[in-house]
């Protein structure tokens, strides 16, 4: 318990290392870490970024490359060493096809 | 006619499947489009692994030993240059080395990326998937694709490899 504890407080450090930084066009709005069991059922840090909204259809691919590079060299420096899962979403959600139910289902 | 599995052509459905223009498609198509993403990069590992250990077979003989590559396999190798805990004792300066290598660890932090996702698209009712990070994670397939034909040769590539195919169990 102890370990999964001091775990959570890494993760927590992780996203308020990230928060707030550029990473060429694309900026950390915020950061939400949790502990949790992955697809393999082993312990891992899923990290969600809320990013500002891209210019085009998505971020730059060299923002994001140097983003999860940057995750990794955070991780490092606050001593996380579990596997680390990085998800984003942009600032604005915007609604998807089927948001107004025109399926009814 | 033998029509194979082209990474290329996965990569290409995802993007169709993401969309173009105005507004998000349907959650459905965004969720396979990243499931698509990950088997893209996931049958591009194999391919190159079966070519790397048998290069001078033919397509059918190098076709068929794709077969053996797992999933978990592609992924725990991924994991000890992605991760940063410290990887089998046995392993360990050739990971390390591999970590150190950016090329490399892009495509590992890629594979663990999506692999990871195509399991929340496939079977999470709770996660959410966003057009742009439904790009993002199909460019970041993409990429992960060409870095791995921009270093096939190297010592690093023959490394990796080696690393996918030992993991793996022949079936």
């Amino acid at each position: 318990m102890a370990a999964l504890s001091d775990a959570e407080g890494r993760a927590n450090q992780l996203a308020a290392a990230l928060t707030g930084r550029t990473f060429g066009a694309t900026r950390v709005l915020d950061a939400e870490a949790r502990v949790d069991r992955d697809s393999e059922d082993e312990d891992a840090i899923f990290l969600h970024l809320k990013l500002s909204d891209p210019a085009n259809e998505t971020w730059p691919r060299e923002d994001m490359l140097v983003l999860r590079r940057a995750v990794l060299e955070s991780a490092s420096k606050t001593g996380v060493e579990l596997k680390i899962y990085v998800r984003t979403s942009p600032a604005t959600d915007r609604p998807q096809a089927d948001d107004e139910n025109r399926l009814g289902v | 006619m033998q029509r194979p599995i082209r990474p290329a052509w996965l990569i290409r459905q995802a993007y169709e499947l993401a969309g173009e223009g105005a507004g998000q498609p349907r959650n459905a198509d965004l969720r396979r489009a990243v499931s698509a993403a990950y088997y893209a990069l996931y049958h591009q590992f194999c391919i190159c692994a079966a070519n790397h250990l048998i290069p001078a077979g033919s397509q059918e003989t190098r076709f068929r030993l794709t077969r053996n590559f797992q999933h978990n396999a592609v992924r725990q190798v991924c994991d000890w240059i992605a991760s940063p805990s410290n990887p089998p004792a046995n392993v360990g300066p050739t990971v390390l080395e591999l970590r150190a290598n950016t090329r490399v660890r892009d495509i590992a932090i890629a594979f663990q990326t999506l692999i990871e996702a195509r399991h929340e698209a496939d079977y999470d009712h709770m996660a959410d998937f966003t057009r742009a990070e439904t790009i993002s994670l199909v460019d970041l397939a993409d990429d992960a694709i060409a870095t791995l034909n921009a270093i096939r040769g190297s010592r690093d590539y023959q490394a990796l490899m080696a690393f996918v195919a030992f993991k793996s169990n022949v079936r």
